[in-house]
């Protein structure tokens, strides 16, 4: 199976510091990478080790591949050390994607939690390019705190096409806006299930919690998407790490609607 | 077309004129390893680890560079060169296809496997630990071999060419035909019977966890019955540097090992020892089945036979089946 493993070089062209230990590494791949909002890369530092990351970059780009990194482990911290102009392995892209074809005429939530915006910044680039394809649009994004909140000039401009609902647990540095866990936020917003799907990702908890919120709402479990995540290395359903029943996160996912999924761990 | 083989060692020497052979080899411990001349393999039961290495190297660094930044990365495919494998009997053989089919899309396993000419070893004797029939191999088959050595009346083999690969493996063979020499009786033996019909179904009903701590008591995490086992494929990947050289390998790794699905974070799904009995044996007996329509196991026993603390699958899906029927 080793040739499925073989990686190409990409060179950094940018780094951009979003958030404390948080990271975004632009890679231009040798050549440009055909990718659909949702799927996975694994990048590398040959000689420490090799990783997966969602896809963060707009979807027609594909000689700009980003990957928002956060420095957790030996591979990312070292990652982390990274400049303009040196190169990393790369291969890819992986697993599945969102549906966005399926969710034309609707009304599209994204409600995404930390640095699980990133899987979700193609979709939302998708949906803002062809947004009057949709009933309406509406992101929900907190962190923790407001230095933790990625992507922030995007945020900005995303509200000329979109409803933007940001929240933080904890308001320091005199944050103004919204303060509240984003299930809590998603809760007061009243997001509407009628003609709606909703795609959420954040840490475990969030999106728990979150589910919860969105059935509180009306929302059924087929109108709700998700991208999972678990350990792996080989990223094309091989290495057996991310086998949860029948299927691999790599293979059959990372992009699951809640029906499919028994139970979050 | 078949010939008489006295001596399975004139067999290897004559092999080794075709390419690399390998077999079961070592007395107290039998492991498939390349045969050098004069080596004879050892056939006299079922080796104590499968043959997956020769099929998927325990380590293999398929990248090698230069540790310094920006280095040049070479890729390094498996050795394809022709080799003979002897001595895989039904059960391995039939196991052989789970790799088979989990690595269909890699031209590099491809490549290995048709570089490989199986000469089998059609199964004399039954073992305390085999349960081939119970999961539908049958130990006298010669599906999937190339040739086949079968323990002849009197001494020695009868070995058939079964296949193209096999007949021209085979061709300038320098022993007499085989003429009427016929085959040993299969000698029987006491062994574990599974009633394997409804398996994955059953455990596709279970849904309490707390059968999987009755399972899982006794093992001790050495994680051997995944290491011996002819179906496992489970892999690692892993960067190592020695001085100024650097290296990626895909290395054997086990489900059965707490830090398999272990995450930077320090969140891991799969973090009790239940957790992990439930993942091997469900992986086999019911999600390989239900994308593939069989079970992920030849019924070799190695696993039986090599737990430490005399862990059985075949008692325990047979428990684990009345479990979920009640």
């Amino acid at each position: 199976m080793i040739d499925l493993l073989k990686t190409e070089p990409a060179k950094v062209t940018e780094v951009v510091d979003e958030a404390p230990g948080l990271k975004t590494f632009v890679l231009e791949p040798r050549a440009p990478m055909e990718f659909d909002p949702g799927q996975f890369v694994l990048v590398s530092r040959h000689g420490v080790g090799e990783s997966v990351f969602a896809i963060s970059s707009h979807p027609s780009e594909g000689a700009r591949i980003a990957v928002s990194v956060q420095a957790v482990g030996k591979h990312t911290n070292v990652l982390h050390e990274l400049d303009p102009g040196e190169s990393v392995g790369l291969r890819g892209p992986y697993g599945n994607s969102f549906p966005i074809d399926e969710w034309r005429g609707k009304r599209v939530h994204v409600i995404g939690g930390g640095i699980g915006l990133a899987p979700l910044r193609p979709v939302i680039y998708s949906l803002l390019d062809r947004k009057n394809e949709f009933e309406g649009l509406t992101l929900v994004y907190g962190a923790r705190l407001p230095e933790l909140l990625v992507y922030k000039p995007e945020l900005e401009s995303w509200k000329s096409g979109m409803d933007v609902h940001l929240t933080v647990d904890e308001a320091t540095n005199g944050w103004t806006g919204k303060v509240g866990v984003v299930p809590k936020i998603v809760t007061d917003l009243k997001l509407a299930p009628s003609n709606a799907v909703a795609v959420i990702c954040g840490p475990p908890v969030m999106i728990r919690f979150g589910h919860i919120a969105l059935k509180d709402l009306g929302f059924k479990d087929e109108q709700i998407y998700t991208t999972l995540e678990m350990r792996m290395k080989c990223g094309v359903g091989l290495c057996g790490r991310c086998n949860v029943d029948h299927r691999y996160i790599c293979k059959d996912g990372p992009v699951f609607r809640m029906d499919e999924i028994d139970s979050l761990g | 077309m078949s010939w008489i083989v006295k001596d399975a060692s004139e067999l290897v020497e004559f092999l080794r004129t075709k390419g690399g052979v390998y077999g079961p080899a070592g007395d107290d411990r039998i492991v498939f390893d390349e045969l050098g001349n004069g080596a004879p393999p050892n056939l006299s039961r079922l080796s104590d680890v499968s043959a997956r290495n020769v099929f998927q190297p325990m380590t293999h660094y398929y990248l090698r560079f230069e540790d310094r930044p920006d280095t040049e990365v070479s890729f390094r495919d498996y050795d394809t060169t022709p080799r003979v494998v002897v001595g895989l009997r039904p059960c391995d053989v039939a196991a052989l296809t789970v790799h088979d089919t989990v690595f269909a899309e890699s031209g590099s396993y491809r490549a290995l496997r048709d570089a490989t000419a199986i000469v089998g070893l059609v199964c004399p004797a039954r073992e305390e630990a085999c349960f081939c029939d119970s999961v539908g191999v049958d130990p006298r088959s010669t599906d999937g071999m190339d040739a086949a050595l079968t323990v002849a009346v009197g001494g020695g083999y009868v070995l058939a060419a079964l296949t193209d690969k096999g007949r021209t493996l085979m061709s300038g063979a320098p022993f007499p035909e085989s003429g009427d020499a016929t085959a040993a009786d299969f000698r029987e033996a006491d062994h574990p019977v599974l009633a394997a019909e409804g398996v994955p179904e059953a455990l596709g009903r279970l849904r309490e966890m707390e059968i999987w701590d009755e399972i899982g008591f006794a093992c001790v995490n050495c994680r051997v019955c995944t290491y011996v086992c002819p179906t496992c494929h489970c892999f690692t990947v892993t960067d190592e540097v020695f001085g100024t050289e650097g290296g990626r390998a895909a290395v054997w790794d086990s489900c059965q090992s707490k830090s398999f699905t272990k995450e930077a974070s320090g969140h891991n799904p799969r973090a009790t020892k239940p957790a992990r009995v439930r993942q091997r044996i469900l992986h086999k007996y019911a999600y390989y089945p239900e994308v593939e329509g069989a079970l992920m196991c030849g019924g070799c026993g190695r696993c039986i036979k090599g737990c430490p603390t005399g862990r059985n699958i075949v008692e325990e899906l047979t428990l684990l089946k009345g479990g979920a029927a009640t």
